[in-house]
């Protein structure tokens, strides 16, 4: 039987709904926040968002909501 | 629903400064404090957050170095500090609120509609009188039982409904003197029966089995058509019955008495000019004066206007403010020369007719005579007519 990996390795969840939209969940920290880009820390990875308007709706311990207009999504591996 | 509950317990938009303010928001999460519409200003984040966390704040504050101030406030529990001091107000506030609420449950108005024959303002006053009076509890109103007692009382109506709506209470009534139509509750099986004397000038049975001919004279209850059809075998003998769904059409001659008179002598209102308006405060039966301007002339008509305080269209509360003006008149005796008295006699002779047309009723013969004695104008005689008599009539399990 096989377990996903967010509940296995920790890994982070996003999900979209068109490039307006953002939830992400099992991130750890916020590193960078303006309102043209946003650099969240989730485990061994690093995700930079760049666009226009950005702004964090929710923020909570299990997830996060961002909307603005998304136009780069950047994985950088740690 | 979680923006309500935010409210009732509040919310405050907090503003962030300092060096380290990602690593307060990211503080803010480890401590599983939720916070949003976090956004980026100038020299920091401004976010809101509930009320009940802004104490868990201080530690993460002194921690990361940073500086916070309090923007805005909502929610109920800042609303009841800023009026601490208008206590009577927020109790006021309740007591409407508990009052309007308590007064939902009881009917404060009947509205009748669809009547033709009999006005609303009659059946209105024969439901209020005796069976639900203003004030009545809504669960202890059965509409089924005043329908029931409702078709007893004016068996003219062929369908009634009665509904609950808000507090009000409607309903909605179908006359008939047609004995085309025949009401199909359900497809239960009906009779075709007499809703008045009268003699036979033609009958004709679409469905169930004549029991009276042309030339029969009937009573108001006599069944014309019946519902029960015999099904006979080869030898004449009654093989099995079935119960059928009356209907036909049934004209008989019939009589109407009319009366009527009015004196010769009759006084003309003369309006003088002179108006006066007074208002009235009404609550559950209780008429609170609010303006009374003077005492009342000595002749005049009064007209009143009633408004009705609702909620939305259906929740009618017992509080209405009435209008009433008075126009003052000086009454100017004068008396009818015979022509005109008679004129006025056939006036009202041909609107009684026209009110017997509209309800498909054929005036056949005039025998009503116009008389004067004692400076009386009279009226009186019979009208013969045509019209349909049948109604449908349910056939109970006793008779079936």
């Amino acid at each position: 039987m096989e377990f996903a990996s967010d509940v296995t390795e920790g890994s982070f969840l996003l999900s979209m709904t068109g490039k307006e939209r953002l939830w992400l969940e099992n991130y750890e920290s916020i590193l960078v926040y303006n309102d043209r880009e946003v650099v969240i820390m989730a485990r061994r990875t690093r995700i930079r968002i760049q666009g226009d308007h950005l702004c964090i709706e929710s923020y909570g311990s299990v997830e996060m909501k961002l909307k603005g207009n998304i136009d780069y999504i950047q994985f950088e591996g740690l | 629903m979680s923006s309500c509950r935010d409210w009732l317990q509040g919310y405050v938009r907090l503003k962030v400064i300092g060096n380290n303010t990602e690593r307060f928001i990211s503080l803010l999460k480890s401590k599983e404090i939720l916070v949003w519409d976090l956004e980026p200003m100038q020299d920091g984040y401004s976010f809101f957050i509930c009320r009940k966390h802004v104490r868990n704040l201080d530690l993460i504050r002194k921690k990361t170095g940073t500086k916070l101030s309090v923007m805005e406030k909502h929610g109920l529990p800042y609303l009841l500090f800023r009026y601490r001091k208008r206590k009577f107000l927020v109790l006021g506030i309740l007591l409407c609120i508990a009052i309007v609420y308590y007064g939902s449950i009881f009917v404060w108005d009947i509205h009748v509609n669809g009547t033709a024959y009999y006005t609303e303002e009659e059946i209105q006053r024969r439901i209020e009188e005796e069976y639900v009076a203003l004030g009545t509890r809504k669960k202890e109103i059965d509409c089924d039982a005043l329908e029931d007692h409702l078709r007893e009382d004016y068996p003219d109506i062929s369908w009634i409904s009665c509904e609950l709506v808000g507090t009000q209470l409607n309903v909605v009534v179908k006359e008939t003197l047609d004995g085309t139509e025949v009401i199909a509750e359900d497809e239960k099986p009906q009779d075709l029966v007499a809703a008045k004397d009268g003699t036979i000038v033609e009958i004709i049975t679409r469905n169930g089995t004549p029991v009276k001919k042309r030339g029969d004279t009937v009573q108001k209850g006599e069944i014309l058509i019946s519902g029960t059809i015999y099904i006979y075998d080869d030898y004449d003998a009654v093989l099995e019955t079935d119960h059928v769904t009356a209907d036909g059409d049934v004209i008989a001659e019939t009589e109407y008495t009319y009366s009527d008179s009015f004196e010769l002598q009759y006084y003309e209102k003369n309006y003088s000019g002179r108006e006066k308006t007074s208002v009235l405060l009404n609550i559950i039966q209780l008429e609170i004066p609010i303006r009374m301007p003077g005492k009342d002339y000595l002749h005049y008509d009064e007209m009143r206007e009633t408004h009705t305080m609702k909620l939305g269209n259906a929740y009618i509360l017992p509080v209405s403010l009435t209008i009433l003006k008075q126009k003052e008149y000086e009454p100017v005796r004068k008396e009818y020369s015979k022509d005109e008295a008679k004129k006025r006699m056939e006036e009202r002779l041909e609107r009684f007719f026209n009110d017997l047309r509209e309800k498909d009723v054929e005036i056949m013969e005039n025998h009503v005579t116009i008389s004067f004695d004692d400076g009386v104008c009279r009226a009186s005689g019979s009208v013969v007519t045509w019209e349909r008599i049948g109604y449908g009539r349910v056939i109970t399990p006793a008779e079936q």
